[in-house]
């Protein structure tokens, strides 16, 4: 409808300028008038006047990383699926940086009515700790959480590390020489840096990319000596022959790479801290109202359930949980307690 | 002294000589800031320190300096050195009238957005202003014109990329 | 060979064929807007598409990925505002060309060797994505700081006459480049406590105001400028100078093709070192380079299109993207059921074909839709100064926004516009602070990681005599910064015998 509106406002234009350029000056008058008139109204039904039952106008879904990541990924098929029982479209927006705490910043900033959704991933439980906001997910409402990822430990394929073990042994014999790409502070190598320190002692030195594929390619090429990898991330590199996983960071192995032994086989002490991953999910601004709340969940559950995109979080190998409310609540609860002692524990932080 | 050819047109006389002389300076004065700024982050950063955060800035920085100063000693030891003018002519070489009513423009242009006042509405007022003031009378047309940009600004961005106003 | 399949599917169904068309199309448009890019454009695609048939909604992606990387270079040459950083060094010489009256002369060639550097990215794509993604493999971050340094050294050929002021330019966009959160140690730098600040400045966001709004408030402040009258009768180039310009062109591909298949750099780096390139090995342009040297236009235009079947390369051979576009691409894939990573070449090589005769068909379109808009846009810039400027401020402060939606980002434009006219008006280059933005996550990234895995600094560089690689660039760099050197020192020489009024005949 705004399309033609658009088109209709500039064919009358040219029409009217050209009347102009043959100096007729009432008609301009008025023609210009007529203008003033569309401008004033196109800003009348542009601007945000929110009426009725929720959801009255679009809603808009702020994405915490880029574009073509695996947050963005994941969240582009969900909010097209919950747009259908939703009634209204959510728009997707990627507000990248500072790890994700602009997206999150904005969304604190805007008012809690529930018309902007955070589409994050599992760094925004540890901003406090890691100074990088005030902002936690304490401040957000959970109104889906899709679910999580399980990572190894992956080294390249002329590595002369067989298993975890030797790993570690390597490790704790000359502390610092052994070398871990990571996505940055906070990242998800780093994290798994801090538990593994927390457990076993071993301490990497670690060498900074700015994404996963970037980390990835350093162990393929050989700068570094090991990473830690999600399964989606480096499945194809496994089965090409080109990455070597020593272990899983988890209590069972996953299906997807049955051979690859979990880390509990080596080391039961990881039990406590597993399972362990990260995660993805939909949230709100801590306030909104409960309607609100519910009848995202419900969108969004009934999206989550597609079959179609129940096939696709498979070939993401991400581990479905959908979980919401309180459930959704606990689990984060009980993900940033582990982590956050681990990273304490492991001196990571103070 | 710079000498891009984009500015072969001007004539600088004595008021541009003195402008060029201040922004030179000013050119030093930022680049030393920024060298103050870095060489702060720089002892507040823990060894190992090559491979910090602040070593690029230190030494991108003191690069600017160097040349900034580089700069203003050849400014003035050319022959536009010399020759001094009042700072009013200095300033209006360096921002004519119509540009500075045009930046005063852009001033309000931002206070209103800033201040929470529609884009819709802050947007076609800056551009009728502008233009108006530019044109000098052409009412008609201007508004005409107006129309035409912000309904193309709308119909491209707002409605195909949905970007939110 | 599964290949060809990939072929006869664009053949037995035509509807391909027109979305390519329809996507390239679009594309050109989109990547003339500044603050539109051809990345937001695919990942809107992404989420339009995702009911749609792979092989549809892969066309449709491909043409705006090729179309917009093209698009760019039309506000470049003719409003000096590129449309994307890939066609910065675009403008430099495009925008000369057009205030001579040249403009359709460059839109014709940009357009031509869009499409030509396009055809040579798919080429090596067919070809040599073996060797090429091995070479891409096995860069270490102490070459890709040295390739950030080469990059580095087109400070100095845009810096015109004076080196000073090109250092300038380039520092203080370095050091801009460095403002916000720090990616690897998470330390705020220069933020002031400003949120806003800790995602730092955009690129884009200096790109349009240094570019397009310092342009308007340049242009404003001159009551006297008319606009220029444009000679559009030759807008395709005649087939003659296609073929002088070969070499340069095959040249400039190449660079194009190598830099967009390292992961870590694209199109817009492609297209500064193919300018920088250029100007080196062109001995006497018919006219001066930074006047409207028409090698300044065909250059990174071959380039930043060749760039495009160069980041293919890793991305189809590797599973890791090339460039930002790209990036976007590979999650496409996933959600559509590929797999991307070493095994898609050799599990579906339908696929790959078909991704090569999409790109093929975009070449082809390219020149097609790029030609025909070249009256209308020129046009544009024959309307009084008065309208067209006022325009392009608020273009720019919308462009701007699209960024990320945020209002900081329109007054960091506004200010980028005000320093930038500063600097038009007292003869510093602009350009070098572009090119410091844009190169300064490169450079900064690769030589802390380089430190940190070699030790110290010295050890870094006894690193780099471990790897033939990192030699040859080595090599390249020094070799560089000698001759530009010794151009320098000449050139010196030269004003100081002509000052002195002893200007020998055979010194030119």
């Amino acid at each position: 409808m705004k399309i033609l509106a658009s088109a209709f406002c500039s064919c009358y234009n040219n029409i009217v300028y050209n009347v102009g350029k043959r100096g007729m000056r009432v008609k301009r008058v008025l023609a210009a008038a007529a203008t003033v008139i569309f401008i004033l109204s196109l800003a009348a039904c542009g601007g945000n006047g929110a009426s009725g039952a929720y959801p009255s106008r679009d809603i808009n879904g702020i994405v915490q990383w880029g574009a073509g990541g695996g947050t963005d990924s994941l969240m582009r098929p969900l909010a097209s699926l919950a747009e259908k029982s939703l009634g209204k479209s959510i728009v997707i927006k990627n507000m990248t940086g500072a790890t994700g705490s602009i997206a999150a910043q904005y969304v604190s900033d805007a008012p809690a009515d529930g018309y902007n959704l955070l589409m994050g991933a599992e760094n925004p439980a540890l901003y406090d700790v890691l100074d990088i906001s005030a902002l936690t997910y304490d401040d957000f409402d959970c109104v889906y959480l899709i679910g999580d990822e399980t990572v190894g430990i992956a080294v390249g394929k002329d590595s002369p590390y067989t298993s975890f073990g030797e790993l570690v042994a390597a490790a704790s014999a000359a502390p610092g020489t052994l070398k871990i790409s990571t996505t940055g502070v906070g990242g998800l190598p780093w994290e798994v840096g801090a538990f593994i320190k927390d457990v076993t002692g071993a301490e990497f030195l670690q060498v900074p990319y700015d994404s996963d594929a970037s980390a990835k390619m350093a162990v393929l090429g050989g700068e570094c000596d090991l990473t830690v990898c999600k399964v989606q991330s480096g499945l194809e590199d496994y089965r090409a022959g080109e990455l070597r996983f020593l272990c899983m960071f988890s209590s069972a192995p996953v299906s997807a790479m049955p051979d690859v032994a979990p880390v509990t086989v080596e080391y039961p002490d990881f039990e406590k801290y597993l399972p362990w991953g990260p995660f993805y999910g939909v949230f709100v601004k801590k306030g909104t109202d409960a309607a609100v709340i519910d009848a995202l969940s419900r969108a969004f559950s009934e999206a989550g359930q597609d079959a179609g995109y129940q096939d696709m979080l498979a070939g993401f190998n991400v581990n479905f949980l959908g979980l919401t409310g309180d459930d959704a609540a606990n689990y984060i609860a009980s993900w940033r307690e582990g982590t956050v002692g681990a990273l304490r524990n492991s001196g990571a932080i103070s | 002294m710079p000498d891009n050819k984009s500015n072969d047109t001007t004539e600088y006389g004595d008021a541009g000589h003195a402008a060029e002389r201040g922004f030179a300076l000013a050119l030093l004065l930022l680049g030393a800031a920024a060298f103050g700024m870095s060489l702060e982050l720089w002892h507040s950063t823990p060894p190992p320190r090559a491979s910090s955060a602040a070593a690029l800035p230190l030494i991108v920085t003191a690069l600017w300096t160097l040349a900034a100063l580089l700069n203003l000693v050849g400014i003035f030891r050319s022959a536009w050195g010399g020759g001094s003018a009042h700072f009013i002519d200095a300033l209006r070489f360096a921002i004519p009238p119509r540009l500075a009513l045009t930046l005063l423009a852009v001033a309000a242009y931002c206070a209103l957005l800033l201040l929470g006042v529609s884009f819709y509405l802050a947007t076609p007022l800056f551009l009728f202003g502008t233009m108006c003031f530019l044109c000098r009378g052409d009412y008609v047309k201007n508004l005409i014109r107006t129309a035409v940009v912000t309904g193309f600004i709308v119909l491209v961005f707002r409605v195909l990329f949905g970007v939110v106003f | 060979m599964g290949m060809l399949s990939g072929l006869t599917a664009v053949l037995s169904e035509p509807v391909l064929i027109v979305l390519v068309a329809l996507g390239t199309l679009a594309g050109v448009y989109v990547g003339a807007v500044p603050g539109l890019s051809g990345t937001m454009a695919v990942s809107l695609l992404v989420s339009f598409t995702l009911g749609w048939e792979t092989r549809s909604a892969l066309a449709v992606m491909i043409g705006v990925y090729v179309g917009a990387v093209f698009g760019g270079s039309r506000p470049a040459i003719l409003l000096n505002v590129p449309g994307a950083p890939a066609a910065v060094a675009t403008s430099l010489d495009g925008y000369e060309l057009a205030k001579k009256g040249r403009a359709g002369e460059a839109m014709g060639a940009a357009t031509v060797q869009s499409s030509i550097g396009t055809f040579f990215g798919v080429l090596a794509l067919l070809l040599f994505a073996p060797p090429v993604s091995e070479l891409a493999r096995s860069f270490r971050s102490v070459d890709y700081l040295l390739l950030a340094l080469i990059g580095l050294l087109a400070v100095g050929s845009l810096s015109g006459r004076s080196l000073t002021a090109g250092v300038i330019a380039g520092c203080a966009g370095i050091f801009l480049g460095c403002v916000g959160v720090d990616a690897q140690t998470a330390v705020r730098r220069f933020t002031f406590d400003v949120v806003y600040l800790n995602s730092g400045v955009d690129r884009v966001v200096a790109m349009i105001g240094l570019f397009g709004a310092s342009e308007a408030l340049f242009q404003l402040a001159d009551a006297k400028a008319a606009p220029v009258r444009q000679k559009i009768d030759r807008v395709l180039p005649p087939l003659g100078d296609a073929l002088r310009f070969l070499p340069l062109t095959l040249r400039s591909a190449v660079i194009g093709i190598l830099v967009g298949a390292l992961p870590g750099a694209g199109g817009d780096v492609a297209a500064l070192l193919s300018y920088d390139h250029a100007k080196r090995t062109t001995a006497h342009p018919a006219v001066p380079f930074g006047e409207g040297a028409l090698e300044g236009v065909i250059a990174p235009e071959t380039a930043n299109n060749a760039a495009i079947g160069g980041a293919f390369i890793p991305m189809l051979t590797l599973g890791i993207p090339g460039d930002a576009v790209t990036a976007v691409l590979l999650s496409a894939f996933t959600v559509k059921g590929l797999r991307p990573g070493p095994n898609l070449i050799r599990e579906s090589p339908e696929f790959f074909g078909f991704i090569v005769v999409c790109l093929l068909l975009a070449a082809i379109f390219l020149p097609l839709f790029g030609l025909t808009g070249v009256r209308a846009f020129v046009k544009l810039t024959e309307i009084p100064r008065e309208v067209l400027m006022p325009s392009i401020l608020v273009l720019s402060a919308v462009g701007a926004y699209a960024i990320r939606n945020s209002l900081a980002d329109v007054l960091w434009m506004f200010l980028f516009g005000v320093a930038g006219y500063f600097l038009k008006r007292f003869g510093y280059p602009v350009a070098p602070a572009v090119v410091g933005l844009i190169l300064t996550r490169l450079c900064e990234e690769n030589y802390r990681r380089g430190v940190m895995l070699a030790g110290s600094v010295p050890a870094m560089l006894a690193s780099v005599f471990k790897s033939p690689v990192s030699v040859i660039l080595l090599a390249l760099l020094v070799f560089l910064l000698a001759a530009q050197a010794r151009t320098r020192l000449r050139a010196k020489r030269k004003d100081m015998r002509h000052a002195a009024g002893q200007l020998d005949g055979d010194e030119h």
